[in-house]
């Protein structure tokens, strides 16, 4: 095994060297660069263009500048943004990444335990009529034109019954007077829903071994409220007191973006979940559960959903990956500044260093994700870990 | 012994048939993927049907060519100022204002010295839809159902070119990495990986900017991308199960070369895993394509997302249903054409995950 | 929706199903704890409509003190949207390297000017100094210098005086530490071969003497050096060591000279600005007249100013009271432009900042919508189709002249595009009516001919070119294409090539090029050239027409300009000395003698009359020569809130363009 995570890393650092060159390449191989505008501007002296090219170190051939970004960047210097100079990419990347995480983990926490349900309710009703209705809508809500569905949702609840904000992530007037940056509060948001996750994950594993079905879901339900008790007073003591009215406003104009995200990638989930359950349910044990007289809904919630819910996480860890290449669309349609909007503007005003830092950020993330997924896997399935090395 | 072996190959040959038959059989008793199937068929109806209505004259192409053709449909409207208070004497709400017949003078800034009263003759585009124009016109006068008839064909164009090539790809790079195995599959994945690794829609924005993308263009980009990234590692998984069937033994046993030996039992084997990822793949093209187009960051002519981008950039996309036709149609079109690829998909899954049977 | 599938199906199904609506319940609460992130989700968004009014009236107590102070200390708050994130607050960063139009709305006023425009009649007034000094004096050794005497009595708003040093102190930072493109503009340094400025010195605190090394005219002075920015010394010399330094300084903390100053920055979501109750900057009537302009300002705080500029007699057009009126301003961040229109629509903004304005059909929908206001503005710009001068047949002028005749542009205009824009022919955008120069040669030879009469027009002027053709085909008359001539030679027997592209925008970018291009495209094989339209990316273009070393591999290709207060665009365009090929910005590669020769003269012009009988004549050769088809205007829509006043809504290229939107001169109402 350990043989194996070193191969692997190798093999890694080697990968992520050939995409570190390779995605500056790419960006040079766009006509033009970030400061072809000044060409346009015939006010401007007509050296002013090559001065700037020249300060910015663009006139340099192109192999001298891949050597020199990646010894740099190596250095762990990334160079400044060219748009936002003399801010670096990593500034930038530290005042976007946080409204990101907020917004993506719960669209991604709900859109996961939705399609989880669905897929398993979905199984077990197979062949019914409602099985086919249900299947058809996810699977149009899954490939439904998303940024022209976000568009008519935000019209109709943002515009039309003016239930939700059109866009953006706060109210202006009601942070006047703020004594925070917005970040301050989605930081604290963050630590909080993963807090609150982490208890709740631990309260699932804890109740798992529990065979009595009621007691343990009356455990759940316990932790649950436990957790709603906590954060009342979380949310109404000391510091966070004071922070609370600003998080409120920020989670309400989370709303609509996590309904629509949710409807539109809960599907994706549902589909799977029924796909492996399915071939769950022909597995011998569940015949055999099935014999001993185990009530249906007991065979399903503990038995297939369970062994069903592997490839699923899998999936899962996957979807975490392409947050960030997934964020574009909606942060740009919803008004919400976070990394796939600095990702598609860095890449289309050519901002190189910010786009190489974002892509990597991007790289690095899955690479260790692919790995954390195939360690798990060989980890939790004997018979591919013998796989793997044959 | 020609004679047996024509035999042989007349055997061969009906087996097919039979297999080809009994799959029909198992699939037309999947509910989705007949119902995929029919969207499908819809969709390629509507994209044969438009060069057939040129073709036979039954179009005109300067009225109906989904991108140059012009319909001028003016009438001669009553100038109004709509209100500033509603409800007023004529019009409920604003959008009673102008009424029929009548034009809003403050469309018509830029024709000189008109005055509440007079009569104007008036350009109607978008026009809505009518006896000649089914789904309507843009608002450069253009045929909106000769468009989505357009988009279908690009759409298939695309999809069908970029699955077919990603799969290709993917099938070919998936079992020679299961069937080599060693270096050869640790570079294959490598490689995967660093696909994956790249942000797939910057990626495609990256590119769009470089090169000027046409359809086919953008269908190979399309395709090598899909098929160098994730369903490399699927496939070669499945032709790693098939690597250790018996049969595959005795061939080797028996004294098959390694060519012979993958692509007479292993790439049949896995050819039916292929054809399901070509089928969701499609979906994903579409999928891709109408977001650049509707980003403008594809220079194609027409397409469902440059339609609903169009109708987005002249500011029609929030005017609610009094613009329906300009943005129902190209986005239901995408959404029900992928879904259709993508229920097929599901279809040919129930006939070929034998698991998944019912029976 | 999947909420209620689930439901539906429970009741179809063969289970009792009472377990999984508790499961659901419990699921529901666990989202929305998750999702509210308070745990009580209902509660807290009721508290935040409680607590709003309690936080709203925090600023609202601030600005009644400072009415005690200054009488006219306004509030409430003028509300507008933006498309992107401005790049700085720091005006030195701003004019660095590449401006950009979002961070000169929301930049505070931190800069002033000797002179300066007032705009809607676009008149040079003063800014700082006390009057417009038109004259140098010459040196003798080939140098001239302007002597400008500064105001005294303006103050910065941390209570420094505006003096000759803060400009020195600009021009030596500027140039000292190396600043960028703009600063270059503004401050451009005189050696052997570049004209620029010798010397910037303070004669004393308020005079400034500004030696050239030539006899600037009307572009290189009154539009250029004496509107150059000038910034405050006593905040700025802490950071003005190194170019770096300088630009990462924090700008939001600057004073200013104006009566805004930052209030909140809150990066990624909104901007705003607060009125400063000690400004000096409040007040000031302006009258403006068809070309000239009155200014009374006495506001017993600020020297008083009463001056004309211009000619001020006959009636005038309207006066107005410079603000503020408003408390304060808030620039929102909308990334998308649907979005912001729709809040607009909702009445949560009161003005959305856009340069290009908003699209035809949104602009007629929401002239409908209650509460909205509607304004059409001439663009200040141009779309146009350039010919490549160097290469045959764009070489050729009886080729450029036969294509602009058979373009009919007002068909294109009026009937496919449905007047969304307005024809243009000449340089100059037509609200300069003065500067307008009469459309002479083949445009108004052509003008208002039938597809036909333009086919036989292009083809005599062909001929007439000593063209030839096998056959010259013909013009079967109403709407229907002409036979194309075919075995056309040019006049030296030259084959033109086939396959000629014409780049264009593409549909996504810019349908109105787009539609223009396959129309003049198709019109020149109508003329039997073999040209294609090819929809391009614009950064594509951009690469192709204005790189050095491609100077000679296009033919035609459509962009746009976007015009300066002051137009002398025609002689950066088309002076042979500024040849893309040596880097300069005349892409056809025209080369004209005369034109030069006008050129010259123009820039060294003193008066405004002078500078404009020069550029006629100059355009009269470009009407003769036509390097460029100056296709078409597309008019500023703008739309703003009923409950907004602006001093005037009639203004070349709109209220964004000319004002960002006149926060300091809008009246708000509730």
């Amino acid at each position: 095994m350990a043989e194996y995570i070193i191969r692997r890393t190798l093999q890694m650092i080697v990968v992520f060297f050939i995409f570190l060159v390779s995605s500056y390449l790419l960006f040079n191989a766009i006509p033009g660069n970030a400061f072809s505008n000044l060409l346009l501007n015939p006010d401007l002296p007509p050296d002013a263009y090559e001065k700037v090219l020249a300060t910015y170190g663009l006139d340099k051939p192109i192999m001298e500048r891949v050597q020199l970004y990646v010894v740099n960047f190596f250095k762990g210097d990334f160079g400044y943004s060219y748009k936002y100079y003399p801010k670096t990419p990593i500034e930038l990347i530290a005042e976007r990444l946080p409204r990101t995480l907020m917004l993506f983990a719960i669209v991604n926490i709900v859109a996961f335990y939705t399609g989880f349900l669905v897929g398993k309710v979905l199984a077990w009703r197979r062949g019914s009529k409602s099985e086919t209705w249900i299947t058809v809508t996810s699977v149009f809500s899954y490939t439904v034109f998303y940024p022209w569905f976000a568009l008519m949702m935000l019209w109709f609840f943002g515009y039309k019954m003016g239930w939700f904000p059109i866009g953006k992530f706060l109210y202006p007037e009601k942070w006047y007077t703020a004594p925070w940056d917005s970040d301050v509060i989605f930081v604290l948001m963050i630590k909080f829903t993963a807090i609150i996750s982490i208890i709740q994950f631990i309260a699932y594993i804890m109740t798992r071994g529990i065979e009595s079905l009621s007691q343990r879901r009356n455990l759940r339900f316990a932790s649950l409220l436990t957790i709603a008790v906590g954060s009342y007073f979380f949310w109404n003591t000391g510091d966070a007191l004071t922070k609370k009215p600003y998080a409120a406003d920020i989670a309400y104009h989370m709303i609509l973006p996590v309904i629509v995200v949710t409807i539109v990638a809960f599907a994706g989930t549902a589909l799977l979940t029924r796909t492996t359950m399915v071939e769950v349910i022909k597995e011998d044990y569940i015949l055999t559960a099935r014999a001993k007289g185990l009530s249906q809904k007991r065979i399903r919630d503990r038995h297939a959903a369970r062994t069903a819910l592997l490839p699923v996480v899998t999936s899962f860890i996957f979807t975490i990956v392409t947050i960030i290449d997934g964020s574009v669309l909606t942060e740009t349609i919803f008004s919400w500044p976070g990394m796939g909007q600095l990702l598609l503007q860095s890449v289309l005003e050519e901002d190189i260093p910010v786009a190489m830092a974002t892509f990597s950020f991007v790289g690095v993330f899955a690479l260790i994700a692919h790995l954390v997924a195939d360690i798990s896997y060989s980890y939790l399935d004997p018979r591919i870990r013998i796989k793997s090395q044959g | 012994m020609s004679n047996t072996l024509k035999e042989q190959e007349e055997l061969q040959k009906q087996l097919r048939k039979e297999a080809i038959r009994k799959n029909w059989k198992l699939f037309s008793q999947s509910k989705l993927g007949m119902i995929g199937l029919y969207i499908v068929a819809f969709f390629l109806f509507l994209a044969l049907l438009q060069p057939f209505l040129f073709i036979t004259g039954i179009w005109n192409p300067a009225i109906y060519d989904p991108v140059v053709g012009y319909d001028k449909i003016s009438a001669n409207l009553l100038v109004i100022e709509c209100p500033k208070e509603y409800p007023s004497e004529k019009y409920e709400s604003y959008e009673d204002c102008p009424g029929p017949g009548e034009v809003n003078i403050k469309k018509l800034y830029m024709a000189p010295d008109l005055e509440v009263g007079d009569y104007y003759d008036t350009f109607i585009q978008p026009a809505p839809p009518s006896r000649t124009h089914l789904l309507g016109t843009d608002s450069l006068g253009r045929d909106v159902f000769s468009q989505i008839m357009e988009g279908s064909q690009v759409a298939f164009v695309l999809g069908l070119l970029s699955a077919t090539l990603g799969v290709g790809i993917s099938t070919i790079l998936g079992t020679i990495a299961a069937f080599f195995g060693g270096r050869v599959d640790a570079y294959l994945m490598r490689q995967s990986d660093l696909v994956l690794m790249l942000p797939s829609l910057p990626l495609l924005f990256i590119i769009s900017a470089f090169a000027e993308l046409k359809v086919w263009h953008l269908a190979i980009v399309l395709g090598v991308l899909g098929g160098l990234g994730g369903s490399v590692i699927t496939i070669k998984s499945q032709a790693l199960q098939v690597k250790v069937k018996p049969y595959v033994d005795s061939a080797r046993i028996t004294g098959g070369s390694k060519w012979q030996i993958l692509f007479q039992h292993i790439l049949p084997n896995v050819a039916p895993l292929a054809l399901l990822f070509m089928v969701f793949s499609v979906t994903g093209a579409i999928a891709s394509e109408s977001v650049l187009s509707f980003l403008g960051l594809l220079n194609i002519d027409m397409s469902w997302g440059i339609m609903i981008y169009l109708s987005q950039t002249d500011g029609f996309i929030f005017s609610g249903l009094d613009f329906w036709w300009l943005i129902l149609p190209a986005g239901l079109a995408v959404t029900f054409l992928a879904g259709g690829f993508y229920l097929v998909g599901r279809g040919l899954d129930e006939v070929f995950n034998p698991r998944l049977r019912k029976r | 929706m999947w909420n209620f599938c689930i439901q539906k199906g429970e009741t179809l199904s063969n289970f009792t199903g009472s377990r999984s609506w508790r499961f659901l319940l419990l699921f529901t609460v666990f989202a929305m704890v998750v999702v509210a992130c308070g745990g009580t989700s209902d509660d807290t968004a009721e508290e935040v409509v409680e607590e709003a009014p309690a936080e709203t009236a925090a600023p609202a107590t601030t600005a009644a003190a400072a009415e005690e102070a200054a009488p006219s200390g306004p509030d409430g708050v003028y509300k507008m949207a933006i498309f992107s994130d401005p790049q700085t607050q720091n005006y030195w960063n701003y004019l660095d390297t590449e401006t950009d139009v979002w961070t000169a709305y929301v930049m505070s006023g931190q800069a002033v000017s000797l002179f300066s425009i007032s705009y809607p009649n676009y008149q040079l007034v003063t800014g700082i100094a006390d009057e417009l000094v038109e004259t140098s004096t010459d040196n003798g050794d080939g140098t001239y210098t302007y002597t400008v005497p500064i105001t005294q009595g303006y103050e910065w708003s941390d209570g420094s005086p505006i003096t000759a040093n803060d400009m020195v102190f600009t021009y030596n930072t500027a140039q000292g530490l190396g600043l960028l493109s703009n600063w270059e503009t503004s401050y451009a340094a005189a050696d052997e071969e570049t004209l620029g400025i010798v010397s910037l010195v303070a004669v004393d605190d308020y005079t400034v003497a500004i030696t050239l090394n030539f006899d600037a005219g009307l572009s290189a002075w009154q539009y250029k050096i004496a509107q150059a920015p000038i910034l405050p010394e006593s905040y700025w010399a802490q950071y003005a060591t190194d170019r770096e330094t300088l630009l990462a300084a924090d700008g939001s903390a600057a004073p200013v000279a104006s009566a805004f100053e930052y209030d909140k920055v809150e990066q990624g979501a909104f901007y705003t600005w607060s009125y400063d109750s000690d400004t000096m900057w409040f007040g000031g009537d302006t009258t403006i007249y068809k070309s000239g302009t009155a200014v009374e300002w006495d506001n017993g705080k600020a020297p008083k100013v009463s001056a004309s500029f211009g000619d001020t007699s006959g009636e005038a057009q309207l006066s107005y009271t410079a603000g503020p009126y408003v408390g304060t301003v808030e620039f929102t961040l909308y990334s998308d432009q649907d979005a912001a229109y729709l809040a607009f629509q909702n009445g949560e903004v009161d003005f959305v900042l856009n340069p290009l304005g908003v699209k035809r059909n949104l602009f007629d929908q929401l002239s409908r919508v209650q509460g909205v206001e509607t304004v059409a503005n001439l663009g200040n710009g141009m779309r146009y189709m350039a010919f490549n001068t160097r290469i045959f047949p764009g070489s050729d002028k009886a080729f450029r002249q036969s294509v602009a005749c058979i373009s009919d542009k007002e068909f294109v205009l009026d009937n496919v595009l449905q007047g969304v824009a307005v024809n243009m022919d000449g340089q100059m955008p037509e609200a300069l009516t003065a500067w307008v120069a009469p459309v002479t040669g083949v445009l108004a030879d052509c003008a208002g001919l039938s597809a036909e009469e333009r086919f036989n027009k292009s083809v005599e002027i062909l001929q007439a070119g000593g063209w030839t053709a096998s056959d010259w085909g013909s013009h079967p008359g109403g709407a229907d294409r002409a036979v194309a001539p075919t075995g056309v030679k040019g006049p030296g027997g030259e084959t033109p090539p086939s396959d000629m592209l014409l780049y264009a925008p593409g549909a996504g970018y810019d349908p109105l090029r787009s539609t223009m291009s396959l129309f003049i495209a198709d019109w020149m094989q109508q003329l039997g050239f073999d040209v294609t339209a090819r929809p391009t990316g614009f950064s594509v273009i951009v690469d192709k027409v204005f790189t050095p070393e491609n100077c000679k591999d296009w033919y035609f290709y459509m962009l746009g300009w976007g015009l300066s207060a002051y137009p002398d665009h025609p002689v950066d365009f088309f002076n042979s000395a500024y040849d893309t090929c040596d880097g300069g910005y005349n892409t056809p590669g025209f080369n004209n003698a005369e034109f030069d020769a006008l050129t010259d003269q123009f820039k060294a012009a003193k008066t405004v009359s002078e500078a404009i009988a020069i550029s006629q004549a100059m355009e009269a050769i470009l009407f003769e020569e036509m390097p460029y088809l100056v296709l078409f205007n597309v008019p500023t829509l703008e739309v703003y809130r009923s409950n907004v006043e602006f001093p005037f809504t009639d203004v070349l290229d709109g209220l964004t363009g000319t004002g960002g939107g006149y926060p300091s001169n809008v009246k708000v109402s509730d």
